[in-house]
């Protein structure tokens, strides 16, 4: 429980309307996140990730159950701006979250926002443009920016903010293969200075990296487990109407023929050099 | 072979030309489709794949003459024969919001029909087999608010109003974008049964390559506006390194296949699905 | 459908990099120039001013470079509706005073030398503000535009209202404008690829145009909605709260004698105008 960095606890969200019966989204979630952890969060369409995603930053407040972030209650209202300090979020469509015409306006958004001094907010730009590299970028207007690059850029408007934790909200979802590839490895090296990432994805490659999948049916959490276990059983994943990476799927048949194949891999490169192994062994 | 229905060759289109902001999307593009076939037009972002979709179906017309041929027409000709182009080629977009109008679904997918000036009971008719092409109920859906869908249900909407113009060829641009694995499979699922049963034409765009196996016969990979590769879909696919360089992902078989034999281990030709892929290696380690 | 892409592209964002004296002129400027010329074109109603403006304007637009076939391209969409006012305006100008020439009169219909003058004087107007307002935007980026509306409307604040908020709302208005004609060409594409013919061919087809416009128009609105709905929330995510942001003191340097002569200059031009404008005419 201590030094958790986000704890949720018993969350449930339903958002009624007078003229429609409560439509409930969240059930009885409760989950912990820890400093420097990456996690993925699965789930068919209309599960309840997005709605999940922005109780952590108090964008959305519990029905019943709470949400601590650093601590902090996000219903407390003197508390929110601390609490979006530390959670940021970056969303899926590049251009429904850019403020600014040019690109270090925008990563100044901000900082400015919580009402810094102008050096304060000079040195906090700088430092974000550089975590994703778009440091000569600086004085581009904003759309020109390729889709990969305006997430860089939405990323960059977060990280100014100094945050512990990022989640990603299907923020690769509309990039082609280059744009992905350029914010997955921002993203690495984020967790190599200690962020925290939170990936809203249904690129199932994209779990597979992660340390711990979180899978969400129906507004219930129905699975927390490192990938390697959580795509182990492919008819249990159907069930929620997900799957498996084909990379997984692929060392699973195999395994049930060739045995010494492990059925766990979840890369490409691992599964080629089991296979190889194998050929040796033969 | 038939004639080519749709024929380009040699196609270049830049935007504002003579302004200092010209941007030229397509350089010297050779393309062509034929009835029947069912095709992958694939390239990373910006690579001018929505523009050269644009020119299959007459919206976008060359400068030059004899350059574009979409059934039979000269597109560089009168706006007038153009027109009736959309009737044999449709065009789906990427965002089905971006292609629903009217109030009531019905009254949607009923416009392109209209359009072509059917009676009431053709016009119905067309509706009826529109809806049931994409797996929706006529008479729950056809007085459904077309804003109140879920997003599954619009994009299953926008399809069936594009079918109901009966095309010859149906273009679909990046219309798996974002969808959920499930979404996804549902659609490449009726786009293949479209396909293989009732002979529909397909050229499909994307940028993520692992929709176009079991799909489509035939890849084209446009880069910067110029055609970079193209050949059968398990020889395009299979180019690993080369598409790498363009900035694309080959599938992760075919990816798997090259790690192998840079290993050694050569499969006979690259997989592109898990299966073809568990049968290829099972043979390889235990002939 | 060329001309959807023209409308698209040559939109807002016409900027022309460049180094004319009009381009070195601060922003903030610009616009009041601007401002002093379209308040001396609306008020002056004779010929002589008119004909001192419009070479003014011309001579202007011909040292930035800019073609005129630019300015009128502008203008071929409305020329029916142009005509049409203008046939209006000469015809039922109404009754002509004492001081008037006629010369054509029959029942309520009559062509007067004022009525002659208002439409030459009309067109002119229109000329007038289509080509300081191509100036204005060739000569300055969307960035420096929205600073330089920042500027004005920071006084807005001394008096209690939301003039921060405002040059917000109106940076991100300015940066939306593209992409929401975008929207409308990919909506417009949509429609023809099903069968709806816009283009307008023939005197009496706007109506069935004006009807198939009006059908793009809901759709954009929603399209809209839904953007600044994201957008909003994407905010609320960067600590936006209202009121607390910190201003952007930094951007516009001092005033130098040179931009204050040139203000000063073409106000008193504009003032010149009026006054002998209302001189002539009396």
């Amino acid at each position: 429980m201590t030094g958790a960095l986000i704890q949720i606890e018993g969350l449930s969200y339903s958002y009624g309307s007078s003229d429609r019966p409560e439509a409930v989204a969240l059930r009885d979630i409760s989950l912990d996140i820890h400093p420097g952890e990456y996690l993925s969060i699965l789930g068919h369409n209309g599960s309840g990730k997005s709605t999940l995603a922005r109780h952590m930053n108090a964008l959305l407040r519990p029905t019943a159950g709470r949400v601590l972030v650093a601590g902090w209650d996000t219903r407390d209202p003197s508390r929110t701006v601390d609490i979006r300090r530390t959670v940021g979020m970056v969303f899926q469509i590049p251009d429904d979250q850019i403020v600014g015409t040019i690109v270090e306006e925008d990563v100044a958004f901000g900082p400015e926002n919580l009402g810094l001094a102008q050096s304060e907010v000079h040195r906090r730009v700088d430092r974000a443009l550089d975590m994703v590299g778009l440091r000569e970028w600086r004085d581009v207007p904003t759309h020109l920016l390729s889709p990969g690059h305006k997430q860089l850029l939405a990323i960059a408007g977060m990280l100014a903010l100094g945050p512990a934790c990022l989640v990603l909200d299907e923020a690769t979802a509309l990039l082609d293969a280059e744009g992905r590839a350029t914010v997955l490895s921002v993203l690495d090296e984020l967790r190599r200075q200690g962020l925290a990432i939170m990936a809203i994805t249904h690129v199932l490659d994209e779990a597979a990296r992660t340390d711990r999948v979180i899978v969400l049916d129906e507004g219930r959490m129905v699975l927390d487990e490192p990938p390697r276990q959580a795509f182990s059983n492919r008819e249990r994943l159907r069930r929620l109407r997900l799957d498996i990476p084909q990379v997984t799927d692929l060392a699973q048949r195999l395994h049930h023929r060739i045995p010494c194949i492990r059925p766990d891999c979840l890369e490409v490169a691992a599964l080629s050099d089991e296979i190889l192994e194998a050929m040796g062994k033969s | 072979m038939t004639d080519p229905i749709i024929e380009i060759s040699g196609l270049t289109h830049t935007y504002l030309q003579g302004t200092p902001r010209a941007v030229t999307a397509l350089s010297d593009v050779d393309f062509s489709l034929s009835l029947s076939e069912a095709v992958g037009l694939v390239g990373p972002s910006g690579a001018g794949k929505s523009t050269l979709a644009q020119f299959c179906n007459g919206l976008l017309r060359p400068a030059a003459r004899q350059v574009v041929q979409v059934a039979g027409i000269d597109t560089a000709q009168s706006s007038a024969l153009v027109q009736t182009i959309h009737q044999r080629i449709g065009l789906v977009f990427q965002n089905p919001s971006d292609q629903l109008f009217e109030q009531y679904v019905g009254d949607d997918v009923a416009y392109g029909p209209r359009q072509l000036g059917l009676t009431r009971e053709q016009v119905s008719e067309r509706v009826r087999w529109a809806l049931s092409m994409v797996g929706l109920d006529f008479d729950s859906f056809v007085n459904r608010f077309t804003f109140s869908l879920s997003g599954g249900e619009m994009r299953r909407v926008a399809l069936a109003g594009v079918l109901a113009l009966r095309p010859d060829v149906l273009i679909l641009d990046e219309t798996t974008a974002g969808l959920d694995p499930q979404g996804r499979a549902e659609l490449l699922d009726l786009l293949s049964r479209w396909h293989k049963d009732a002979g529909l034409t397909l050229l499909l765009i994307t940028t993520r390559l692992s929709d176009l196996p079991d799909l489509v016969d035939r890849v084209v990979v446009l880069k910067c506006g110029r055609v970079a590769l193209e050949g059968s879909t398990v020889d395009v696919l299979g180019q690993s390194s080369s598409l790498a360089g363009l900035g694309l992902a080959a599938p992760p078989m075919a990816q798997l296949s090259h790690h192998l034999s840079r290993g050694g281990l050569d499969l006979p030709s690259v997989p592109l699905t898990v299966s073809q892929a568990e049968d290829a290696i099972c043979k390889a380690l235990r002939p | 459908m060329q001309s959807l892409e023209t409308l698209r592209h040559a939109s807002i964002c016409q900027y022309v990099p460049g180094d004319t004296v009009i381009h070195r002129m601060d922003v903030r400027v610009k616009l009041l120039c601007l401002l002093s010329l379209i308040t001396a074109a609306t008020i002056c109603g004779s010929y002589v001013s008119h004909v001192a403006l419009l070479s003014l304007c011309l001579l202007a637009t011909a040292s930035m470079r800019v073609p005129l076939r630019r300015v009128l391209a502008s203008i071929k969409p409305a020329l029916p509706i142009i005509a049409f006012m203008s046939t209006l305006q000469l015809l039922f100008h109404g009754d002509p005073t004492p001081t008037d020439t006629i010369l054509y009169q029959s029942g309520i219909v009559s062509i007067t030398a004022s009525s002659i003058r208002s439409v030459v004087v009309s067109l002119s107007r229109l000329l007038e503000l289509l080509s300081l307002v191509t100036l204005l935007t060739s000569a300055a980026t969307m960035a420096q535009l929205s600073h330089g509306i920042a500027w004005f409307l920071r006084p807005l604040d001394a008096i209690g209202l939301p003039g921060d908020e405002m040059s917000l709302v109106f940076t991100i208005a300015l940066r939306f404008l593209p992409i929401l004609a975008l929207q409308l060409e990919t909506l417009a594409k949509a429609q023809i690829s099903r069968g709806g013919n816009l283009s307008t061919r023939g005197r009496w087809k706007f109506v069935g145009t004006t009807r198939r416009a009006l059908a793009l128009v809901v759709p954009l609105f929603l399209d809209a909605f839904r953007r600044s709905e994201r957008l909003a929330v994407a905010m609320e995510a960067r600590c936006c709260t209202g009121g607390s942001r910190a201003r952007r003191s930094t951007e516009h340097s001092a005033w130098r004698i040179g931009d204050l002569a040139l203000t000063v200059g073409v106000a008193l031009l504009s003032l010149a105008l009026i006054v002998g404008d209302q001189i002539i005419l009396h």
